[in-house]
């Protein structure tokens, strides 16, 4: 009885370090270092995804950019992969001309059929390759990993 | 042909507005966005302040409020007997115009691009998308329709000129379009695509269509100027004939 | 035929009343002349019982530790895949905090729960090198925690997913339920292993025939097989082809692997190759009495002094149940013997086996061993039964051992034959200690001094203790207050 009251104690305390390791700067409630550059969305509060009224920037923090007179160069910034909510990850890459976004787009994602169901009639459900599309209706990018690799892309930035 | 594109994120989404051979695009795509944000500002159910919940709660009526407000409620009212009950504002038991005011959105700011002379161009909210004109000389506007299941695949593409593409599905939020006649969400039908005229239009139907479950495809099919395509959650795919399919 | 010390040697170092040794058999001189053990001749050449060329080298509890390792280590690796799965600094707010421990205990519970089964698939190389008795410790503390995992595996994602949605927690629940695949199987699962781990709480065990308890208990497989199913639709480390999804199928595999040789086909290989059968019964004293068992080959048998077997003997009435008995003869060529007390009905019965009846037997199982000594000689204690292994033992360990045989009455000595035998042949001394415990010679050597004043060098010698609970604790006790270190103390429980 004693060994496994260790053994859960042990686990509970293990368990609270990894996810420790693994927090986001300012989650933890002694580390104010950082901000979230965008959307307080994710960090659990109530209200979700309240867009703020200025354009995505670096987070405050962070030097701003000085707007210069000759033309911005298009840099293609890769943010980060974020475990999606079921499995896989999402990554998304952020090309940004100055401090504007000219496109989003998927990295990765995974791919796996999550219960593709099986088909008994003719007409089966196309799929093709988005690859060379840029324009795709319902693809709402609310998703919950979406916005993180979003937003440590333009964090990067 | 010079083009231009840029995404922001507002409305809790990713908005992006493509323009081709517009004059100082830089400004309109601003304006656009300005837009857009104005939009989220007063309809937003997710904003304490905006008009939309200010109006919920009782604090203003609807005759102090902003003349878009009253006319898309005017606009919401009229969808409803169109759609025989089923695109309702109250359905979630509170004030939600979303399921128009974001195609309706970028159709306003699709025809203030074109009264300002950019006739090329394709705006795009959250999936919503209305387009003008053509990316190229010779070339259509491709627009993929997400494959239900694989994200990262499209499971047909559309394409035109002047098109307006809605769809509304429960793969990336959940099953958060409620049945008004139930209160309760429904999730028979995986994905609808409505393609037409009007892009607010065409994102009421598709919106109405997943709150009907599948009496919605005998409805869809039946309507004037709009073609539809609809992936029920058995994977089973039905499309209009006049879809306009690349 | 007296035992290795003259009495009057007792009489002086207690300074007692003369023992009243004439109540020994002497006093019922038994009806035919004592027998010679019953050895096999000793042809060239055979195993002879009773003076092995070699006692087994002794082996110590390396291996042992290298498997203890091995668990912590397949642990390690299991909660490494999310660790490299989870990108630093990717946990921001309460919810992503409580899904990231979901998966964390999601892991735990799912080699947790592997490793409880493996624990008890009886396949040989654990049963050997580990023990019946230390494995069963381990499932049952195991179990313990896995219950809590688990509970705490789908509190955390529930919790923490009700927050992403900002739904209640029966909304979320109930989507869980109806979106993911497998998780109506994963809920069953849970509630499964919960009800086992109720049942298992000793109070309630207790109430409830056995037999019962078991059937229930087996359930647990059926939990193995319905969480299967969700670890590898959402968990989110095993659903792509990967190294994750690799190490998991592999523990699975492992695991299943030896379950089946341990429970299913290794037996059967073991009963087709030696066969075995019972040759005679035969009875040993009061209520004991020992089953020799032939077979083909058994000097391929594999087994050691000091183990057992869980037995089944085919016979109608007797076949439905399997009971562990040690050894109570050296294993050899020729045969295997039990030494059984009739306690109740089902080994009453085995009283009445008929020569011929088949065997069906699972082992060897154990480390009550003579290689397992840590030193050059053994002390070996027995009480009641506990005298099966203890005599077998005696044939394995080195000479020089000491073997103190507690009994309430001389009726109730077995073996005296072969132990005196024994004895002389292996330089053994053999201590029969008689009486309750309160009697004053038995309270005598049953005490730190009386022990040291029979074993001086006690301190210097493996202990072997098989024995009822009373006299085993208090001996341990005994052997503590001597500073005998636990290394050297080895012993066999009865039930397990």
């Amino acid at each position: 009885m004693r060994r496994v009251i260790l053994w859960l104690v042990g686990t509970a305390i293990g368990t609270t370090v990894l996810v420790g390791v693994k927090a986001a700067p300012g989650t933890l409630p002694f580390d104010r270092s950082a901000e979230a550059p965008l959307d307080p969305a994710a960090s659990g509060t109530p209200t979700p995804a309240i867009t703020r009224t200025t354009a995505p920037s670096p987070s405050a923090k962070t030097p701003t950019r000085s707007r210069t007179t000759t033309a911005p160069v298009t840099r293609t910034i890769v943010g980060d992969a974020f475990p999606a909510r079921d499995f896989g990850d999402v990554q998304v890459k952020v090309v940004l001309t100055g401090d504007h976004i000219d496109d989003i787009i998927v990295v990765q994602m995974s791919n796996r059929p999550r219960k593709a169901p099986s088909l008994l009639r003719a007409e089966a459900l196309a799929e093709q390759s988005a690859d060379n599309l840029t324009n795709i209706s319902g693809a709402t990018y609310t998703s919950e990993a979406y916005v993180r690799s979003l937003r440590s892309a333009l964090a990067k930035a | 042909m010079t083009g231009y594109r840029r995404s922001v994120t507002v409305m809790g989404t990713v908005a992006t507005v493509e323009l081709y051979d517009a004059p100082d695009a830089e400004r309109l795509a601003d304006e656009v966005f300005a837009w857009l944000r104005e939009v989220d500002r007063r309809f937003s159910t997710y904003r304490a302040g905006s008009d939309v919940n200010r109006l919920h709660r009782g604090e203003l009526t609807l005759a102090e409020c902003a003349p878009e407000v009253s006319e898309v409620l005017a606009r919401c009212a009229e969808f409803w007997r169109d759609t025989d009950g089923y695109f309702d504002v109250y359905a979630t038991g509170r004030l939600d115009p979303s399921g128009y005011v974001k195609g309706w959105s970028v159709q306003v700011a699709s025809e203030r691009l074109s009264a300002a002379g950019a006739v090329n161009h394709l705006v795009d909210a959250g999936g919503d998308i209305q387009t003008r004109g053509r990316p190229a000389p010779d070339a259509r506007w491709e627009i993929g329709i997400r494959h239900p299941w694989h994200p990262a695949s499209v499971c047909a593409v559309v394409t035109g000129t002047d098109l307006a593409v809605a769809t509304s599905g429960t793969y990336e939020r959940g099953c958060h379009v409620v049945d008004p006649r139930t209160g309760r969400p429904r999730g028979d039908l995986r994905s609808v695509t409505v393609v037409g005229r009007d892009l607010g239009t065409a994102d009421v139907y598709a919106t109405a269509a997943v709150a009907m479950g599948p009496p919605a495809l005998r409805w869809l099919a039946g309507l004037d100027g709009y073609e539809s395509m609809v992936v029920t959650e058995e994977g089973v795919s039905y499309r209009s004939a006049g879809l306009p399919v690349a | 035929m007296a035992p290795a010390h003259d009495e009057r040697w007792y009489h002086e170092r207690w300074n007692l009343e003369p023992w009243q040794h004439e109540a020994w058999p002497t006093a019922a001189p038994p009806a035919e002349p004592p027998q010679q053990p019953r050895y096999p001749d000793q042809r060239p050449g055979s195993t002879v019982v009773g003076t092995p060329a070699l006692s087994p080298p002794a082996r110590g509890r390396g291996t042992r530790r290298l498997l203890v390792l091995a668990g912590w280590v397949g642990l390690g690796v299991s909660v490494w895949l999310w660790f490299a799965n989870t990108p630093p600094g990717s946990v921001d707010g309460t919810a992503a905090m409580l899904v990231e421990a979901g998966r964390i205990t999601g892991l735990i519970a799912g080699y947790v729960l592997l490793v409880q089964v493996l624990l008890m698939s009886r396949v040989g190389w654990l049963e050997r090198r580990i023990g019946g008795n230390e494995l069963m410790g381990w499932h049952r503390d195991l179990g313990g925690l896995l219950v809590v995992m688990v509970l705490a595996h789908a509190v955390l994602l529930i919790l923490g997913y009700a927050g992403y949605d900002e739904s209640s927690l029966i909304h979320e629940t109930w989507s869980m339920l109806t979106t993911y695949e497998d998780m109506i199987s994963a809920f069953v699962a849970t509630g499964l292993l919960v009800g086992i781990g109720v049942l298992a709480i000793r109070a309630i065990r207790a109430v409830m025939p056995y037999e019962l308890w078991y059937f229930l208990h087996l359930t647990s497989y059926a939990v193995l097989l319905l969480s299967y199913g969700h670890l590898f639709a959402s968990g989110r480390e095993l659903a792509d082809l990967g190294f994750g999804r690799v190490y998991w199928l592999a523990l699975y595999a492992f695991v299943v692997a030896n379950l089946a040789w341990g429970r299913l086909l290794g037996p059967i290989v073991l009963n087709l190759r030696h066969r075995l059968r019972v040759a005679e019964v035969v009875p040993e004293g009061q209520d004991m009495f020992s089953v020799y068992i032939r077979g083909r080959r058994l000097d391929r048998l594999r087994a050691r002094a000091g183990q057992y077997f869980r037995w089944r003997f085919l016979t109608r009435g007797c076949w439905w149940q399997a009971h562990p008995f040690s050894l109570s003869a050296a294993p050899n060529d020729q045969y295997l013997r039990l030494t059984i007390k009739a306690v109740g009905g089902h080994t009453e019965r085995l009283r009445w086996l008929e020569p011929g009846a088949r065997v069906f037997a699972e082992g060897p199982s154990g480390v009550f061993t003579a290689d397992r000594r840590t030193r050059y000689r053994a002390l070996l204690i027995a009480g009641g039964s506990g005298i099966a292994p203890i005599r077998a033992l005696l044939e394995e360990l080195p000479r020089g051992a000491i073997v103190i045989y507690r009994a309430s009455s001389p009726a109730d000595l077995i073996f005296r034959e072969e132990l005196d035998w024994l004895a002389t042949r292996r330089d053994a001394e053999v201590y029969y200690v008689i009486g309750a415990r309160n009697d004053p010679v038995p309270r005598q050597v049953m005490s730190p001094k009386g022990l040291r004043g029979i074993v001086p060098d006690v301190q210097r010698r493996d202990v072997y203790l098989c024995g009822p609970e009373g006299l085993v604790t208090s001996a341990v006790a005994i052997l503590r207050r001597l500073r005998v270190r636990r290394k050297q103390i080895h012993v066999d429980p009865f039930e397990f």
